[in-house]
């Protein structure tokens, strides 16, 4: 019965575990180091406004939002997935080169405001609502 | 208890244990999803508010027929050391829409500016259906629970039973095995444990009769076997006694000598006698009218038991007449009569009934009943000592009653041991 009863709490606390709050406020040095040193890179004038993270059951991921709007989320290892600028331009260097060309090339005035990436392909958002989609080898798959 | 009732018994406990922590932890991971979707578009809401106000662009109207309502306020350096930088509760909220207070999730978002100020997000989002939609699914999981139990139980039972068929099958050949009269076992089955259960039976009843079989034929056999030198002593007595050189008390021993040679003759015939019957040796049956034979038998032993003055009454309700072997209809009807003469009590009294299928003695004599068990073994004597007696009579009465399909019974009713055989 004392078994059953340490079994018991055993998976409430599973459960509670299961259920906590999904995310958690974190300071600048809480981020991997990876991210640490993306935000440098590309974010160095940049203030951050609030950085969270967020516990799934499956997966942990960071995201932090800046003053001027901008988001830039990561993975549990602290590579990008995300960069969004809504309105304004993705700091140089964060869209991939052979990408960057391909925009160039069909849309000479646009300018990428968002970028996704998972382990299949990358998703660019332009600022004349065009999003382009390039599989792993940045060839380009889909435009919408 | 039944095996099934048993095995079921044993299931229901674990099986209920475990299907109660199996829905307690799917209620309460599917009412967490519940909170968590509703987190999830707070979250996605209170973001997109955020960086619009850090981008500088127009909100959204805090009432845009979502139900979904926030504000944004500048926080004191106090407040901000204080308040969680993000928080989620449920509060009851007054709806503009509505005019009333509803249940609804809250979550708090502290945020920076560019200028270092602080601000706080508030965004709320009504939850009407949750405590409906909690019972709902309390209530589905608890009636799909014990569905599930009683499904479970009831297949189980039914599989069970079905698959223990072979067990039964046995015990009931067991139970109608009689010595002697073996029946083939039907019990087919691909279950090994049942079939090795078949052979042992079978190999167990196969070792049974041969024993049975044995006996038997030694029983026959010895008394066969003993005919001619009993014969042979009994002869040389009788030459011996004629020799006139004996003195009288040689005349007298070798007399009485004579009277046991005939008492152990006469046993070895009824042991042979007893043995045919077992061997179903009588097998020609003609119509044999009971009721002669048992007038018959009254008059001889009215003479031979004449000095023991029993009182004879003789009922009789019907005729009855039987399809059966003769010699061993008069050798029943004689050895129940000898029977009830000589365990009588002196001036005692035989009451005999005869209808159409029924044939009843009763005798006065010992005033207790006799062991039911025993009363029909080979040589059972109630009381020892009592002469005349070989306590073979019983044992023939028997053995004829199987030969012939009759039944017989005793019981001790008043102060009168009472025979009855019938078919």
């Amino acid at each position: 019965m004392k078994k059953m009863i340490l079994f018991l709490a055993c998976v409430f606390t599973l459960v509670a575990n299961v259920s906590a709050d999904n995310y958690q406020p974190i300071t600048r040095d809480q981020l991997p180091q990876k991210a640490q040193t993306f935000l440098t890179t590309y974010f160095a004038d940049a203030k951050i406004s609030l950085a969270r993270k967020e516990i799934d059951v499956m997966e942990l991921s960071y995201d932090v939002i800046f003053t001027n709007g901008c988001k830039v989320e990561f993975d549990r290892k602290g590579n990008w997935t995300e960069v969004d600028c809504v309105s304004t331009a993705l700091p140089i260097g964060i869209v991939p080169s052979a990408i960057e060309s391909t925009i160039k090339a069909h849309y000479p005035d646009a300018k990428a405001i968002k970028i996704e990436r998972d382990h299949r392909e990358y998703d660019v958002k332009l600022n004349n609502r065009v999003e382009l989609t390039f599989n792993k080898k940045m060839q380009l798959v889909d435009i919408d | 208890m039944k095996l099934t009732t048993h095995a079921i018994r044993s299931l229901i406990a674990p099986l209920a244990l475990i299907f109660t922590i199996w829905a307690t932890v799917f209620y309460f991971i599917l009412s967490d999803e519940l909170i968590d979707e509703v987190d999830d578009q707070l979250e996605v809401y209170s973001e997109q508010i955020i960086r619009q106000w850090l981008a500088g662009e127009t909100l959204p109207d805090s009432t845009d027929g979502s139900n979904n309502t926030y504000y944004i306020r500048p926080l004191s350096s106090t407040e901000l050391s204080m308040g969680k930088r993000v928080e989620y509760e449920f509060k009851n909220v007054y709806i503009d829409s509505r005019r009333e207070e509803e249940p609804a999730r809250v979550m708090h978002t502290i945020f920076e500016h560019n200028d270092g100020s602080h601000w706080k997000l508030t965004v709320m989002t009504p939850v009407y259906e949750r405590n409906e939609v909690i019972s709902t699914i309390l209530i589905a999981t608890l009636i799909l629970l014990v569905l599930m139990l009683v499904a479970i139980i009831a297949t189980f039972a039914w599989a069970f039973f079905k698959h223990m068929q072979p067990l039964y099958r046995v015990l009931d050949h067991l139970d109608n095995y009689a010595i002697g009269k073996r029946q083939p076992l039907n019990n087919d089955t691909n279950v090994t444990e049942f079939q090795r259960l078949n052979a042992s039976v079978e190999d167990c009843i196969d070792r049974v009769e041969r024993a049975y079989e044995r006996e038997r034929r030694f029983i026959g056999d010895a008394a066969h076997e003993l005919q001619t030198p009993l014969a042979i002593c009994q002869n040389r007595i009788e030459m011996m006694m004629e020799d006139d050189a004996l003195t009288e008390q040689q005349m007298i021993e070798l007399g009485k000598m004579q009277q046991t040679m005939a008492e152990l003759i006469r046993l070895n015939k009824t042991l042979l006698f007893l043995s045919k019957i077992e061997n179903n040796q009588f097998i020609e049956s003609t119509e044999v009218d009971v009721n002669a034979k048992l007038h018959r038998q009254i008059e001889m032993l009215a003479e031979v038991y004449e000095a023991k003055g029993i009182y004879v009454n003789l009922y009789e309700k019907g005729q009855w007449t039987l399809n059966a072997n003769e010699e061993l209809i008069t050798s029943l009807i004689s050895n129940l009569m000898r029977n009830a003469y000589l365990h009588n009590c002196p001036e005692g009294s035989i009451d005999i009934y005869i209808k159409e299928g029924a044939l009843c003695v009763a005798n006065t004599g010992d005033n207790q009943p006799l062991d039911k068990e025993k009363l029909f073994d080979r040589f059972y004597k109630a009381h020892h000592g009592k002469k005349h007696s070989n306590g073979l009579g019983l044992s023939i009465v028997k053995a004829i009653c199987e030969a012939s399909h009759l039944n017989i019974t005793y019981s001790f009713e008043g102060d009168k041991h009472l025979f009855s055989v019938f078919c």
